[in-house]
């Protein structure tokens, strides 16, 4: 048979829910969405085979009927766009990254540092994936279904991801301290960053390896920024 | 022998250059087999590229039909339009499967272990063969759907799931936009090796991914690799840079004595570590005979008759140069000089004639020659007998009357007591100390030896005047013969003309017991025997006119049987007349008679052996012998030894 609480102690235990009610309330009251729209090259092409490199195929030709389509920036997969700035108690959420139609979605990943990357493998293949910058991060097998979880570092830096099986999948992974959201891009470009901590911020946009943009947003309401032009081929150099 | 020698170094030459071509053969033909077997490699490896290029193709130009087929069009474009991508409607998949299989399975051998049907965005809609996707599974991040579904026809190798796959790709075009893709998939198996291997006479195909081999085949050839020679080397061949740079090593040895080139595929699957590898047998020479073992009757066949006949020609001609060679420089003289010593030991010649050899045939007739006469030398040097000092002492003192009985050349027996009385005393004049020879010897002084005691006397009393050199008389009794030698007559010597006495024939002697020794008894011609006997046994004459001996039955050499002794006072005196000159030719002359004489009774021929050629060699051993004891003269006798006439030679003292 469990003791009665006494009356003072639930008194107690109301005060902390309430108070802890009462900071999520402010808190939420304090975080706003952040809209925008990336400018996408539409002549964007990757980076072509170096010259020397043995060819993966024997045969690659037109079909003859119609005309090839031309090569298109998946810029769900390939952009990522944040926003970090300094806010206490904040945290961005975990970050979740599947392995789909045979290669990473996104490939470009921007997690908190000292957080955890989750990789679930929702292809019929099996994946190799091993990244050399990243403790513990070996070329195990991850079969169809099955998921893989990730300690990053607590360092900041960028680190690569490929599999062991397959040579087209790569993934880099943007290592930040003070991440404090991170939005899905759209096909069409547009991104919407969830909650943001209200405050001055850094809007970071990465493709790859690198960072193609940066600016200050002053957040205090919800807001839409202007759509930011995307020079991939400058950033490149 | 230089002819000789110059063969023998050509030879030796011509053997080593040989033996230094052979090995050297050895090596450059092992290398020159290795460069054609890398080169071999080499061009196995560029068929088999160009094999599975074609084979790439055909897989592509397979699956058109399956792309173009309407059923397969019009169920991708109705899933292209699908808004949930996650989802595809049921009745799609099914029935869009069912017609991959029945396409698939009209591939026959371009039949496909996977088989998949995609959109426009890599999801797949169907698939035949492999294992069930998951819902809202796709391909298109893969090279070859994402180049499919731009519109390229493509090949590609996958490693998936644990197998390896060639994999061909073809856009599939509906209603004038691309709707999706056909993904075929072959897996790389011991099939593919063995139609490869075929192509490649002699060769081992295998498929290998990291350390272990997928597929092979090894052809039925003697030492041809088997896939675990093959996957030996891999790692080591994974990490070469060459490989992972270029896509291919150079040759390299397997294990088994095979030889390989590793070499990726074309595709994705080579960063997964999947190659193939071509491997042939090496055959090297592990020695210089392993060439043998390669040669066939072919190869003799199709030598040039000429040259063949020319190089068995050659030996022969060779061989018969170098017998030739070896018959001048060594049978030859060899020949000439083992008939010498033969003749030496024959006692046909005294000595080698050194003219008659040359090189070092000479030489050895020179040390032969010289041999000879150190031991001549280094035997009279070593017995007493001949020391002119010892002669008194061994011998006894010589008679006083000068007695010329046999015993005086010590031929008698010394045992016997008659014997000592008929052996004359010495002179006191001849004794080695200055005093008589038969006075006592002063205290001290060496005993004499039994056989020197003074001579024993013949057995018989001898007829005044017999001595040594005394012709024996013409008509003396023919005692019946005891030996061999009793048995011929002795001719009547011949007188000898110059003057002295004549010895009287030795005679007397006990007709019953003769204890002598045989050469005593009656082999010894000239001293004692006959007289000894009393003409029964062999009759001895000694004489200064003894018959000279040939060159072949002198027997001055014999130191058994060399004696030592001094002369009777009365022979000397006899010879002492004329000079010893005068006295030696006499004697010679006597010497000569009977040694012919005694040669005819021998049965022995005689001819060519002349008075002069005789007397050269009796005054060549007595001046070596007077030189050797310092005796005055040398008297000479005959004998028969082994049924052969034989001489002996006695230095006369005084």
């Amino acid at each position: 048979m469990q003791p009665t609480p006494s009356p003072r102690r639930r008194l107690a235990g109301a005060v902390v829910v309430a108070c802890a009610t009462a900071c999520f309330v402010v808190a939420t009251a304090a975080a706003v969405p952040i809209r925008g729209t990336l400018e996408v090259p539409r002549d964007y092409t990757p980076p072509a085979r170096a010259e020397n490199a043995p060819a993966p195929f024997y045969w690659e030709e037109w079909n003859g009927v119609l005309d090839p389509k031309p090569h298109r920036l998946d810029v769900r997969r390939e952009i990522a766009v944040a926003v970090v700035g300094q806010a206490e108690g904040w945290s961005a959420p975990a970050s979740v990254v599947k392995l789909q139609g045979g290669g990473l979605m996104p490939s470009t990943i921007v997690v908190q540092a000292g957080s955890t990357l989750r990789i679930e493998n929702t292809d019929g293949c099996a994946h190799e994936l091993f990244s050399e910058g990243i403790e513990g991060f070996g070329p195990l097998q991850t079969a169809p279904g099955n998921a893989r979880t990730i300690t990053l570092p607590a360092q900041a830096g960028t680190h690569e991801i490929r599999d062991r099986l397959y040579p087209h999948v790569l993934g880099h992974v943007h290592v930040l301290p003070n991440l404090l959201a991170r939005a899905t891009v759209g096909a069409d470009g547009r991104y919407e960053l969830g909650d943001v901590p209200q405050g001055t911020h850094t809007l970071e946009v990465f493709h790859a390896a690198r960072q193609v943009h940066s600016r200050q947003v002053e957040v205090a309401r919800e807001i839409t920024l202007d759509p930011v032009p995307l020079n991939l081929a400058a950033a490149a150099q | 022998m230089l002819l000789s020698r110059f063969w023998y170094f050509v030879l030796a030459a011509a053997s080593g250059i040989a033996f230094a071509a052979a090995l050297l053969t050895q090596a450059a033909f092992n290398r020159q087999y290795d460069s054609d077997l890398n080169d071999q490699l080499r061009r196995d490896r560029f068929e088999l590229e160009l094999m599975l290029k074609m084979d790439a193709r055909s897989r592509i130009d397979a699956i058109a039909p399956i792309a173009a087929h309407g059923d397969v069009r019009s169920a991708l474009r109705s899933a292209s339009r699908r808004s949930d991508r996650d989802e595809v409607p049921r009745d799609v998949r099914s029935g869009l499967e069912n017609k991959l299989r029945d396409l698939n399975r009209q591939l026959e051998g371009m039949q496909g272990d996977l088989l998949f049907a995609v959109d426009d965005e890599g999801y797949v809609i169907g698939q035949a063969g492999g294992s069930a996707l998951p819902a809202g599974a796709g391909l298109g991040s893969f090279p070859l759907v994402e180049r499919a579904l731009a519109g390229y026809v493509r090949d590609d190798t996958w490693v998936y799931n644990g197998k390896v796959y060639r994999m061909a790709a073809r856009p599939v075009i509906d209603s004038g936009q691309y709707v999706g893709a056909i993904v075929h998939g072959m897996e790389l198996d011991d099939e593919l090796a063995r139609r490869l291997a075929e192509r490649l006479s002699g060769a081992t195909v295998a498929f290998f991914q990291q350390d272990h081999v997928l597929a092979s085949h090894m052809p039925q050839a003697e030492n041809a690799a088997r896939a675990e020679d093959i996957e030996g080397p891999l790692a080591q061949a994974l990490a070469d840079e060459q490989l992972r740079e270029g896509g291919r090593t150079d040759p390299m040895d397997l294990g088994g004595g095979s030889r390989g080139v590793y070499s990726l595929v074309t595709g994705s699957a080579a960063h997964a570590g999947v190659g193939y590898t071509i491997a042939r047998p090496r055959h090297t020479l592990a020695s210089v005979w392993d060439v043998f073992t390669l040669i066939t009757i072919d190869d003799v066949d199709s030598l040039p008759a000429p040259v063949l006949g020319g190089l068995i020609g050659a030996s022969v001609l060779l061989f018969l140069l170098g017998m030739f060679f070896l018959w001048v420089e060594r049978d030859r003289p060899f020949k000439k000089l083992r008939t010498a010593t033969g003749a030496l030991a024959k006692r046909e010649k005294d000595r080698l004639t050194i003219t008659d050899f040359g090189g070092s045939y000479r030489k050895v007739a020179e040390n032969v020659n010289e041999a000879m006469d150190k031991a001549v030398e280094s035997a009279a040097a070593s017995s007493p007998k001949r020391k002119a000092a010892d002669l008194d002492e061994i011998l006894g003192p010589t008679p006083e009357g000068g007695s010329s009985s046999p015993q005086f050349f010590g031929f008698a027996d010394k045992g016997g007591p008659a014997a000592e009385d008929e052996i004359p005393s010495i002179p006191p004049a001849m004794g080695p100390a200055g005093g008589p020879a038969g006075a006592p010897k002063p205290p001290g002084g060496p005993p004499p030896k039994p056989a020197a005691a003074p001579a024993p006397p013949p057995p018989a009393p001898s007829p005044p005047g017999a001595g040594l050199g005394a012709p024996l008389p013409p008509a003396a009794p023919k005692p019946p013969p005891p030996g061999p030698a009793a048995k011929a007559p002795v001719p009547p010597a011949p007188k000898p003309p110059a003057p002295g006495p004549a010895a009287p024939p030795v005679a007397g002697g006990t007709p019953g017991v003769d204890d002598r020794p045989d050469w005593a008894k009656g082999t010894l011609l000239g001293v004692g025997a006959a007289g000894a006997t009393g003409g029964a046994g062999p009759v001895q004459r000694t004489s200064p006119k003894a018959p000279p001996p040939a060159d072949d039955a002198f027997d001055d050499d014999d130191e058994g049987q060399t004696m030592v002794a001094q002369v009777p006072r009365e022979l000397l005196d006899a010879t002492s007349g004329e000079g010893p000159i005068d006295g030696d030719e006499l004697h010679f002359r006597d010497v000569y008679e009977m040694f012919v004489e005694t040669k005819k009774k021998c049965g022995e021929p005689t001819a060519g052996l002349t008075f002069d050629k005789f007397v050269l060699t009796l005054r060549k051993n007595r001046d070596q012998i007077v030189q050797r004891h310092g005796a005055k003269t040398v008297r000479f006798t005959v004998y028969v030894k082994e049924g052969k006439a034989a001489l002996k030679a006695t230095p006369v003292k005084d």
